[in-house]
């Protein structure tokens, strides 16, 4: 469905050094730097997989997936989206596809939500039942009814978010592009968006890729992930392999009577561990512990701060996406 | 909030033309001859009306629409649409047109139908002529808009917006008539004049409307025009494609 073959985006940025000085250098000798957004990327997603695409700012995401939309042209590689070259026949593939940026909206901003939905009714070439029968799936899940008669101007963000997955769902594409869909949502709300792409996903096989730094998302979206870092990418395989293989960290939360006054734990030499092997956090009447699974069993961690406090309430949690993924941006690698 | 805004706009546009006209009778009276360059007072008058008229009627200006889309980054959200862009572009400013067309060209229309009947002055315009006059004022609008959209084109290259609009806007208003009439150029600007496609956007058809372009005058005029719409058409394509290629989105 979506080939990717050593797909490169270059971009040019013309380097001014400061001050006024530098302006006007700049104005007449600018120098040139060559930036690789992308790097020789290669990889394959097939019809109905749910991929989540993540990296750090400025990884390269937005860029790949702009080249895969058809907005931008690669400097070098191929893509293939259904057999199609997205940026060669950008209007026939733009019919196959959705597309929901986070921070900006596709609808018409001074009009009433229910006429966006008309207009793209007719760009999308939509028979009428066809269209009744997507609109009240979106209606249900989504809640659209009660502000859809409002302008797009006067929407709630969330209410505005829930439009714009209906929106890019509405013409039944065949691949659905997410950046950063949830951004800024409510719990409930979050949910309600993940229900609908779940449901699509089910309902019509529809091919996901969702960028974003909700790692929550992801877990509950995609079994599939891809990290890129500086252009390149770095892993592609499933949540489940990463959790195995980085998830060696366990984390427990106590909740103390005591005060936690500033003296050191000591916990490093208690365990002869290395210090560096430890995260401790202290907050008001909660002590929050990461530890390496391998080396201290929870049985102990836990037995050692009991002995030591008066502890109300335990909770323990395996290891966060959220860690995992940030030691991978950290390190630039992944070493399974 | 939006009746405001439309009274101000047709106010200042007719405030304009008025002064324009105003400044012609100062010419007028200071000049020992009572014809300059083949226009009497009145004539002359009757061809800033007209101007105004066909200004109005051929009114297309994509160019804000795509500085703001692009530096915006919001130049993406049209791209993932399965539309052309230039298509896009052009019924969103036909909105304005139809809104230009209402407020502007109805208004002047009737003040010239006015002004030739208080004057007596009936057959200063070739009424005959009308019909052609409107089909070539169309000719004018798609002139008009292909011409603008691959001037802003520029935005894409050149990341600066104020100063092209001004310089374009320029080239527009000297260029199709609309300061002063084309045959007032210099032997040199007039040359000029007829390699640029702007004078197929008001000189065309205010000179017909005038009754001053007729028989095979006229089919050539109107042949003129038609090979500027074509050629601009495909130009307009090429040079889209070639800043498509080009293009770097702004925003993440």
């Amino acid at each position: 469905m979506i080939e990717v073959r050593n797909l490169t985006k270059e971009f040019v940025k013309y380097e001014k050094e400061k001050g006024l000085k530098g302006l006007v250098k700049g104005f007449f000798n600018a120098k040139k730097v060559v930036k690789k957004a992308v790097d020789n990327i290669s990889f394959t997603i097939n019809e109905g997989e749910m991929v989540g695409y993540i990296g750090a700012n400025g990884a390269g995401k937005s860029t790949t997936i702009k080249m895969l939309t058809g907005i931008l042209t690669p400097t070098s590689g191929e893509v293939r989206i259904d057999g199609i070259i997205p940026y060669q026949n950008r209007v026939e593939n733009a019919k196959k596809i959705g597309v929901v940026f986070g921070q900006r909206t596709q609808l018409w901003w001074d009009l009433p939500l229910s006429e966006s939905f008309l207009i793209l009714k007719e760009i999308y070439e939509m028979p009428d039942a066809f269209y009744e029968e997507q609109m009240s799936f979106f209606n249900r899940i989504l809640n659209l009814d009660e502000f859809i008669k409002s302008p797009v101007r006067t929407l709630s963000l969330g209410q505005r978010m829930r439009a714009d997955i209906a929106a890019s769902l509405l013409h039944n594409p065949k691949v659905l592009y997410l950046d950063e869909p949830t951004i800024g949502l409510d719990v409930n709300a979050k949910q309600r968006m993940r229900d609908a792409i779940k449901m699509m996903n089910q309902k019509y096989n529809t091919t996901v890729i969702l960028t974003t730094h909700d790692l929550d998302d992801i877990a509950e979206l995609c079994n599939r992930i891809l990290i890129i870092d500086n252009g390149k990418v770095i892993y592609d395989g499933s949540l489940h392999e990463i959790k195995e293989k980085y998830g060696t960290t366990k984390r427990i939360e106590f909740e103390v009577r005591d005060e936690l006054n500033d003296e050191s734990l000591n916990l490093a030499s208690v365990f002869n561990v290395h210090p560096d092997e430890l995260e401790i956090t202290r907050e008001d009447k909660k002590l929050s512990i990461v530890f390496p699974k391998l080396k201290i069993s929870v049985a102990q961690m836990t037995e050692e701060i009991l002995r030591r406090f008066d502890v109300q309430d335990i909770s323990i949690f395996d290891a966060d996406i959220e860690r995992i993924v940030a030691r991978i941006y950290d390190e630039g690698k992944v070493t399974l | 909030m939006y009746r405001v805004h439309i009274l101000l706009w047709v106010f200042g546009d007719f405030f304009s033309l008025g002064l324009t006209i105003l400044l012609w009778v100062a010419i007028y009276a200071n000049s020992p001859t009572e014809m300059i360059r083949g226009f009497t007072l009145i004539q002359m008058i009757f061809y800033n009306l007209i101007i105004h008229l066909t200004g109005s009627i051929t009114y297309m200006s994509p160019l804000s629409d795509v500085a703001e889309d692009y530096y915006d980054g919001r130049i993406s959200m049209s791209l993932i649409k399965p539309a052309s862009y230039a298509i896009q572009l052009f019924f969103r400013n036909l909105g304005n047109n139809l809104f230009s067309n209402l407020f502007i060209t109805l208004p002047t229309f009737l003040l010239i139908a006015a002004v030739s009947l208080a004057t007596h002055q009936t057959e200063s315009l070739a009424w005959l002529s009308f019909p052609v006059f409107l089909f070539s004022s169309l000719l004018g609008l798609f002139i008009n808009y292909f011409a603008n959209f691959i001037f802003s084109n520029l935005v894409f290259y050149t990341d600066a917006t104020f100063g092209m609009f001004q310089l374009n806007q320029a080239i527009v208003r000297i260029f199709s008539g609309a300061l002063i009439p084309l045959n007032f150029f210099p032997g040199w600007l007039r040359s000029l004049a007829g390699f640029l496609p702007y004078a197929g956007v008001q000189y065309i058809p205010a000179m017909i409307l005038l009754g001053r372009t007729t028989g095979n005058d006229l089919l050539s005029a109107i042949g003129v025009q038609v090979l500027w719409v074509v050629f601009l058409g495909v130009a307009a394509q090429l040079v889209w494609s070639h800043s498509l290629s080009r293009m770097k989105v702004m925003g993440g």
